[in-house]
């Protein structure tokens, strides 16, 4: 319940239309991107100023009740996740470019806005915001922040973390913190990497600013095709190896492919077990001598095809069928379950295999289509939340995807987060310590944990009730597979 | 190379420290000594641990000891046409990996190829308690728990000591040209803003006097048209002109005390006597000036921050020169009341006794 204190002060400093009390007014925001975890805010708050945000902040720290934040809601790991007795700061309507400063190439923007919106801008000056998530038409800059949010070009381009080079951020205890700047570097404590991917548990984020690159002139897709999943996962480490670093490097499996192909007809290979989507970008001498040598690459490791685009409508159909996979699948099978984990390059083939054999194992099916340069996996387990037990047994199998992504010495969340889905796995990937050490950053900023509370960092008895898992503690989940 | 793993002894040493409270002063081969204000504490060096404990060419990551010698690191990565992106400076010579990634600097390339904390992706640790922890891992992307591992670069060893790290690297590019056209600060620092706006092979920049000297990476095929359209001529020995300007070899380097500008790529320069040299298209500048007395300091501080950067003191490097530089000398930009606030905070996260590196960055931790 939401202390009784709390709406008699916030009536007094927000209008009434950014405060939503009704229950159907709540009800849409009680999950983000992952659907399968509910739970209706007990008040949801959407400000549109600085003041009014101080206000709030003041008036939860008085009355100790904890606070959620939320951008777009597209996180799929529920960070975004509301809690019963606590206020959902709802970020959406901070939403304006302040400006785009064209000689020193940045982006000063408010939170809300959405990802997409910044290159949309930008393009009128020939420059781009570089990360994008497959989900850049909806998830705000925010929550990119947040979850240090990647995408397809981040191979070459690198995350969020590489390419915001300021923040603006309002503690709890309501100081104005300005990390970075349109600067490449800031005396003291890398602050502004601390906040990145620190999933709203450390400060609200009112400002950002990011760098903007200029639009490579030109782009240039290749689609290999190979007759299973292992050997495309093979013949990315291989283009990397032979020095190419792709614009982006995404695989995507027989599943994936065919739901892919059916709901946007991008010309796949639909015979194909799995096909790699490489890009190559940057000046045309440079495009032509990579896009050949990946090309003979792909070919010499096991591809029975290689595509390429002609013109640049092909090439944004080819990414079009990449881009819209994950609704693709969900025409298939309307439930799924999304993970996330990251690992080396060269483990890819051994970790799809594992895949397979656990999806065998659960009889649940599953797509795979991924960030294959960065190693980041995007298994999707088709489940149907309409039959009983099956949503339990799809998270039970996708925990024991991340422990094996885990011991392979990979992590268990590539650009998702941990929000709330994968605390245990938290346990897993580290040791006892290692988790106070991030309780004890958190109290640094929020010593009465109201931001977010129970989010991201598991609490140690939560560990010790699963029971030694952690992997490096001694008890490994996977005894039979060489450490490194 | 050699390889030694030390790691037992300097556990061994920070959980001692801890119980008696004993300061210390976490140090390398000390060729960065010169950025850091005095530390007063028993000295625990951490050169003898030793070696790469992991590298795969393929995964574009290498992982090794905190003591590994830079030039040791480089080496092996060159026999795999490889190299480390923030091309870490060595000033005398010398170098490890801790040192690099604890004092967070980056060399010519940062503004096109990243920074030390960029490349930063994971790092084994002994925090003020003597705990070993582990963060981050051997991958790019890896959200899971907070981002120890780039908080740790560049706090110069007031957090934990750094046992090992994994970091990005990136394939050495086939073909390298460095040219130099005759402009003026001005002019150059346009000139460099608008290379910035549209594509170019550029990965490093740098203006001095009059000329400016623009490093191209890339295919010959396109280099040969990035010059035709950048013009200029080429400079032969290149690669040495870079490392000269990265390890302070470079003679703009020598004489009074320079002052490191970090600041917006398009400010304006400041109406401050001496000779600039400025990097990373725009974003790094150094001026060298006679500085005679505070008035002097503080117009110098009070532009760096108008401009919206920061700036600090950079003392040569030469031994000498460290010994006459009192602690108080080392001007740097002062942190926000409430960033200092949390700088507190964070350090006692991590050493709650304040006994690692006491006082090198700022007199408050
Ligand atoms: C179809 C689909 C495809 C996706 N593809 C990708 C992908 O390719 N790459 C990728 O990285 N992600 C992807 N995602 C995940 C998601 O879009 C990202 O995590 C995104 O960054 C979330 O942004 P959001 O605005 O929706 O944040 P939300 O879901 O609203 O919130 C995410 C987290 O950010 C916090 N937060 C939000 N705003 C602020 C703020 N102002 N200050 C502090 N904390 C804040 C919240 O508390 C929460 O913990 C995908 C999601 C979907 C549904």
């Amino acid at each position: 319940m939401i202390s009784t204190e709390l709406l008699p002060i916030l009536k007094s400093v927000l209008p009434a239309d950014a405060i939503l009390t009704r229950e159907e007014a709540r009800k849409p925001f009680e999950s983000d991107g992952l659907t399968a975890i509910k739970q209706v805010p007990g008040l949801v708050l959407l400000p549109t100023s600085r003041k009014q945000l101080l206000s709030i902040l003041s008036a939860c720290r008085a009355t100790e009740t904890p606070i959620v934040l939320r951008g777009a809601g597209t996180g799929l790991s529920g960070g975004a996740r509301p809690l019963e007795d606590g206020v959902l700061l709802v970020m959406s309507r901070f939403d304006r470019i302040i400006e785009i400063d064209v000689d020193n190439c940045i982006a000063r923007v408010e939170p809300g806005v959405r990802n997409l919106a910044i290159s949309e801008m930008a393009a009128g000056y020939g420059l781009y915001y570089a990360p994008d998530p497959s989900s850049q038409i909806a998830c705000s800059i925010g929550g990119n922040v947040a979850e240090n949010a990647g995408g397809v070009h981040c191979l070459k381009y690198g995350l969020t973390v590489h390419n915001v080079i300021g923040l603006t951020v309002l503690t709890i205890e309501g100081e104005e913190l300005k990390l970075g700047g349109m600067v490449l570097d800031s005396p003291g404590y890398d602050l502004l990497a601390l906040m990145i991917g620190s999933e709203g548990m450390l400060g609200v984020v009112t400002e950002v600013i990011v760098r903007l690159l200029p639009i490579p002139p030109v782009k240039q897709l290749l689609l290999g095709a190979f007759n299973s999943v292992e050997q495309a996962g093979n013949a990315v480490s291989r283009v990397i190896a032979e020095g190419i670093i792709p614009a982006g490097m995404e695989m995507m499996d027989k599943l994936a492919i065919e739901a892919a192909e059916q709901f946007v007809h991008a010309g796949y290979p639909v015979d194909a077990q799995a096909i790699l989507l490489c890009e190559l970008d940057g000046n045309a001498e440079d495009v032509d001598v990579d896009s050949k040598l990946a090309r003979e690459v792909m070919l010499r490791h096991g591809a029975y095809q290689v595509l390429e685009s002609k013109d640049n409508e092909e090439r944004e159909l080819m990414w079009k069928g990449r881009k819209s996979a994950f609704p693709a699948v969900g025409r298939i099978q309307p439930d799924y379950y999304c993970m996330d984990g990251t690992i080396p390059r060269s483990a890819l083939g051994r970790v799809l295999g594992e895949i397979a054999a656990l999806s065998k194992k659960y009889d649940l099916a599953v797509a795979n289509v991924f960030h294959a340069g960065d190693g980041n996996l995007h298994p999707l387990i088709l489940y149907d939340a309409n039959i009983e037990g099956q949503l339990k047994q799809t998270e039970e199998m996708g925990g024991k995807i991340l422990e094996y992504c885990v011991a392979v010495g990979g992590t268990i969340t590539g650009e998702h987060g941990v929000g709330i889905e994968k605390l245990d796995q938290m346990c897993v990937q580290f040791s006892p310590l290692e988790i106070e050490q991030f309780h004890r950053i958190k109290a640094a900023f929020d010593e009465k944990s109201l931001l977010n509370p129970g989010k991201a960092i598991p609490t140690l008895s939560r560990c010790s009730e699963l029971g030694g898992m952690h992997v490096h503690g001694g008890v490994l989940p996977f005894p039979e597979l060489e450490r490194f | 190379m050699q390889e030694y793993d030390d790691s037992a002894r300097l556990v061994g040493a920070l959980v001692e420290a801890y119980e008696k409270k004993c300061a210390l002063c976490l140090c390398g081969t000390g060729s960065k000594k010169f950025l850091g204000k005095e530390v007063k504490g028993d000295i625990l060096s951490v050169v003898e641990h030793r070696g790469i404990l992991d590298y795969r060419p393929e995964e574009l990551v290498i992982t090794a000891r905190a003591g590994t010698r830079l030039d040791e690191l480089s080496s092996a990565l060159a026999s795999h046409n490889q190299f480390l992106p923030f091309d870490p400076p060595q000033y005398n010579g010398l170098g490890t990996l801790g040192g690099a990634l604890a004092s967070g600097l980056s060399g010519p390339g940062r503004a096109w190829l990243g920074s030390a904390r960029d490349a930063a992706l994971g790092m084994e640790i002994i925090n003020g308690m003597g705990q070993r922890l582990k963060f981050g891992g051997k991958v790019l992307k890896n959200v899971a728990g907070y981002d120890v591992t780039r908080l740790m670069t560049g706090s110069f060893g007031t957090l934990g000591l750094i046992l090992s790290a994994s970091v990005r690297l990136l394939p050495s590019p086939v073909h390298t040209e460095t040219i130099r056209l005759e402009l003026d600060r001005d002019a150059a620092l346009d000139y460099v803003l608008q290379l910035m706006r549209s594509a170019n092979p550029v990965t490093a920049t740098s203006h001095y006097e009059n000329g400016l000297y623009i490093r191209l990476s890339g295919s010959e095929a396109g280099l040969l048209r990035a010059i035709k359209k950048i013009g200029g001529h080429k400079i032969e020995n290149g690669a040495s002109f870079w490392t000269g300007i990265r390890d302070h070899k470079h003679k703009f380097f020598t004489g009074n005390t320079v002052w490191r500008f970090s600041v917006p790529a398009a400010a304006k320069y400041p109406d401050l006597p001496g000779e600039w040299m400025t990097e990373w298209a725009g974003s790094l500048r150094w001026l060298k000036t006679e500085v005679k007395n505070k008035i002097q300091i503080q117009r110098i501080l009070l532009s760096a921050n108008e401009s919206g950067g920061s700036v600090r003191c950079y003392p040569t490097y030469s031994d000498d020169a460290y010994a006459a530089q009192s602690a108080e000398q080392l001007y740097i930009s002062k942190l926000s009341p409430e960033i200092m606030k949390y700088h507190m905070r964070i350090k006692k996260a991590f050493d709650p006794a304040g006994i690692l590196n006491t006082n090198i960055m700022y007199r408050e931790f």
